[in-house]
């Protein structure tokens, strides 16, 4: 799940986002943000997919978020987005935005509240 | 996007901040209490979008990266709760508002050796309306304040809450969110509950 990851700091490796994604550097269609929730609904083709679309697949077998798979995948979250569009596009995963609503429910404040007095 | 129906098989993930000055605590109150070590990420950042960098002598686009780190905590089966550290450094303020952009509430960690480096984090959350709260951060050789001489000093709304804790604990750090999002409850809620 976690990896220990060079230090952008000192060494940018800015090009890589840039290659994954065939320069491409705004998804096509679909909006996402960090906390977007990605699961894989289809099985993954045996071929047309790029590693980094086989890897998003292999770890959003259950529900994930972006930010999730850009730390896995050491990738930017931005790059992850166009890869998501790419996997949505396909049909092959489902996504969920947060909605501007989940917070004018007073139960999910007390959900929360429940979950965190359960830890 | 936003108006398509709800998936039931994906949990509905809540975001808090968790903001304030450089070395307050906020990867560790992040670890403290998230299921995994501190995730991190980076975004790039082109010039376009890191314009009020001084790049003066640098010749070409200039390509900067903005790390984050967050953790995950999931709270049963229908509700996942996201902690995103603010990146620490001043000229990457634009990116906060992607953050506090859908955030349920933010704490801002308050070191007491140094409590004008929270200033900026009050400002931000009172300007843009964000629920917040001040947790003081109680390093072992900090000064001991009064929570009433820490609100003067930050000229602090008499609403916002300022709870004192430890960024090591995951109980402390867990009673932290809970008063925030009591808190952030409690200011949707057009009459307050006794």
């Amino acid at each position: 799940m976690t990896h220990q990851r060079p230090d952008r700091s000192t060494d940018p490796g800015l090009l890589r986002p840039f290659v994954v994604t065939r320069g491409r550097t705004k998804p096509a269609q679909a909006t996402f943000t960090l906390i977007t929730q990605v699961m894989a609904i289809a099985p993954a083709p045996a071929d047309g997919l790029d590693p980094e679309h086989l890897a998003i697949m292999r770890l959003c077998a259950g529900p994930v978020s972006a930010a999730e798979l850009a730390a896995d995948l050491d990738l930017p979250p931005g790059a992850v987005y166009v890869l998501l569009d790419d996997l949505l596009r396909q049909g092959l995963i489902a996504v969920q935005n947060p909605r501007p609503t989940d917070h004018d429910d007073v139960n999910t404040f007390k959900a929360v509240i429940d979950g965190l007095r359960a830890l | 996007m936003a108006s398509a129906p709800f998936d039931q098989r994906m949990p509905i993930a809540i975001k808090i901040v968790i903001a304030g000055g450089f070395g307050a605590g906020k990867t560790t109150m992040v670890g403290a209490v998230s299921e995994t070590r501190p995730l991190r990420t980076e975004e790039l950042l082109t010039d376009l979008s890191v314009g009020i960098d001084d790049t003066t002598g640098v010749s070409g686009k200039t390509t900067t990266t903005v790390a984050m780190d967050f953790g995950r905590i999931t709270l049963g089966s229908r509700h996942v709760l996201y902690l995103f550290g603010t990146p620490g450094q001043e000229r990457f303020w634009f990116y906060w508002d992607d953050l506090a952009q859908g955030a349920l509430g933010a704490v801002v960690l308050a070191d007491t050796r140094r409590l004008a480096d929270c200033f900026p984090s009050v400002d931000y959350f009172e300007r843009r309306g964000t629920p917040f709260i001040v947790a003081v951060n109680c390093f072992d050789d900090a000064p001991r304040y009064e929570v009433d001489e820490i609100r003067l000093a930050l000229q602090l709304d008499p609403a916002v809450p300022i709870v004192l804790c430890d960024a090591r604990d995951r109980a402390s750090c867990r009673d932290t969110l809970i008063t925030l999002v009591d808190h952030a409850m409690k200011r949707k809620q057009p009459h307050p509950v006794a």
